[in-house]
């Protein structure tokens, strides 16, 4: 993502020009949706969090500081606002159908609509900060210095926490029967 | 046998390199572990399979909605006044028009004055009148239209008296990369003129040109041909984004000869 294309854009935002809000709007509406809906697993929850994340980030851009990059603070947002979200929903029951091996077996092929479903259940069994490192490096595909700007988290944790969330994420979809 | 350090040593570097986090050092150290330990092989299949299997998720639509209603609920501080005299759309139409006279006006005579190939005296004064680039004595030849999800517009080729005017408006959702390039040497840029809001970093050098823009832009570029070929080729345009071509779209002049 362009640093300073980024820069430009919120500078006129400050100045109140609304073509670069919907500028800056269309270059992460995706990312933050998608991230959202990871982190939550239904559209509707995803689309509220990256409403809410963007309005968030607009009421605070005077304390933004343009010396980190901007998609590093709206993520940050995000990522927070998913998980008062997770907070605010009752707890899911973990020993509901999902523990049943119902997947499809090892050598049977399924399409990517079959992967997203079955890897958005694997992901709902994770622990918030596993499913955040996983969403943060796989879907939005930052480095791990900036997830660790992100989640507040230093470098050295942000490895380790993907490798035991990769090694749940692994072994939750064996259960299921797939062999990833 | 490794001990509980040499193991988690070795789960970093290899989920570096799975990651694309490696630098050319640890890429080489990567190589060698890999080469002598199978378990560290084994690890590495492991982390590139489940990566690969998370990858084939495919990224999810946006909802049609969530944009106007990011766009609606958030509030900027308002432009200072002397921004909101400059905000085109928001004038009277009267005053729009104008404007956008007096700057096709401005930017042509300065190009006029710029460029060593223009030629003042083939006159361009319906410009000033005309941004869209019609006029009682223009014929449309050819045109083109182009969408995707951020990136929209459309190019007319109309035959002029004096040459040929290509009008283009775009309506782009992010700073994008504009070219146009004219076929060989059959023609040459004349004059240019923008509507309502500014391109940023035009620059033409021989049958190429090429601008910045974003938002809605409408903007008129006159050609004259140089040659006389017959069959020159086809006037091109392209957008680009980060250097990735979004859009690419073909006018042919040849029509406007029959």
């Amino acid at each position: 993502m362009g640093k300073d294309q980024d820069q430009a854009l919120i500078e006129d935002c400050r100045n109140g020009d609304r073509r670069a809000l919907g500028s800056l709007v269309r270059r992460y509406e995706r990312p933050i949706y998608n991230a959202a809906y990871r982190m939550l697993g239904t559209a509707d929850e995803a689309a509220d969090v990256a409403q809410t994340t963007f309005l968030k980030a607009f009421e605070n851009l005077h304390r933004y500081n343009p010396q980190y990059k901007f998609f590093s603070w709206i993520y940050r947002i995000a990522v927070n606002e998913s998980i008062n979200q997770l907070n605010r929903r009752k707890r899911l029951d973990e020993l509901g159908d999902n523990e049943v091996a119902s997947g499809p077996g090892p050598d049977a092929t399924f399409d990517a609509d079959q992967v997203s479903e079955e890897l958005q259940k694997a992901l709902m069994t994770l622990t918030q900060d596993h499913r955040a490192v996983i969403v943060l490096r796989h879907f939005t595909e930052i480095s791990y210095r900036e997830i660790g700007e992100i989640l507040q988290i230093p470098e050295k944790t942000v490895k380790s926490r993907l490798f035991s969330a990769r090694k749940a994420m692994k072994a939750q979809l064996e259960r299921k029967g797939y062999t990833p | 046998m490794m001990d509980e350090m040499d193991k988690e040593r070795i789960q970093e570097l290899v989920q570096a390199g799975v990651d694309g986090e490696l630098d050319a050092e640890g890429r080489q150290r990567l190589a060698a572990l890999l080469d002598e330990s199978a378990e560290a092989r084994a690890l590495h299949e492991d982390l590139e399979r489940l990566k690969a299997f998370i990858d084939r998720a495919p990224e999810l639509p946006v909802p049609d909605s969530l944009h106007d209603a990011i766009v609606r609920g958030v509030t900027l501080p308002s432009p200072p006044a002397w921004k909101r005299w400059l905000r085109f759309s928001e004038l009277p139409g009267f005053v729009r028009y104008g404007m956008a006279g007096a700057a096709a006006m401005v930017l042509t005579v300065v190009v006029y004055q710029a460029g060593e190939q223009l030629d003042p005296a083939q006159g361009y004064d319906d410009l000033v009148g005309t941004i869209a680039a019609s006029g009682p004595d223009a014929r449309k030849v050819d045109e083109v239209k182009f969408g995707s999800a951020d990136a929209r517009g459309e190019a007319r080729l109309l035959a002029k008296p004096e040459g040929y005017a290509l009008a283009v408006d775009l309506d782009l959702a992010a700073p994008t990369e504009l070219a146009i390039t004219l076929p060989g040497e059959a023609y040459r840029f004349n004059a240019f003129a923008q509507g309502a809001d500014s391109l940023s970093a035009v620059s033409w050098s021989g049958n190429r040109l090429t601008a910045t823009a974003d938002g809605k832009q409408r903007f008129v570029v006159l050609l004259s041909e140089s040659t006389g070929d017959p069959s020159p080729g086809e006037i091109t345009l392209s957008l680009s984004r980060n250097g990735t071509v979004l859009l690419a779209g073909a006018l042919d002049p040849s029509t406007a000869r029959d």
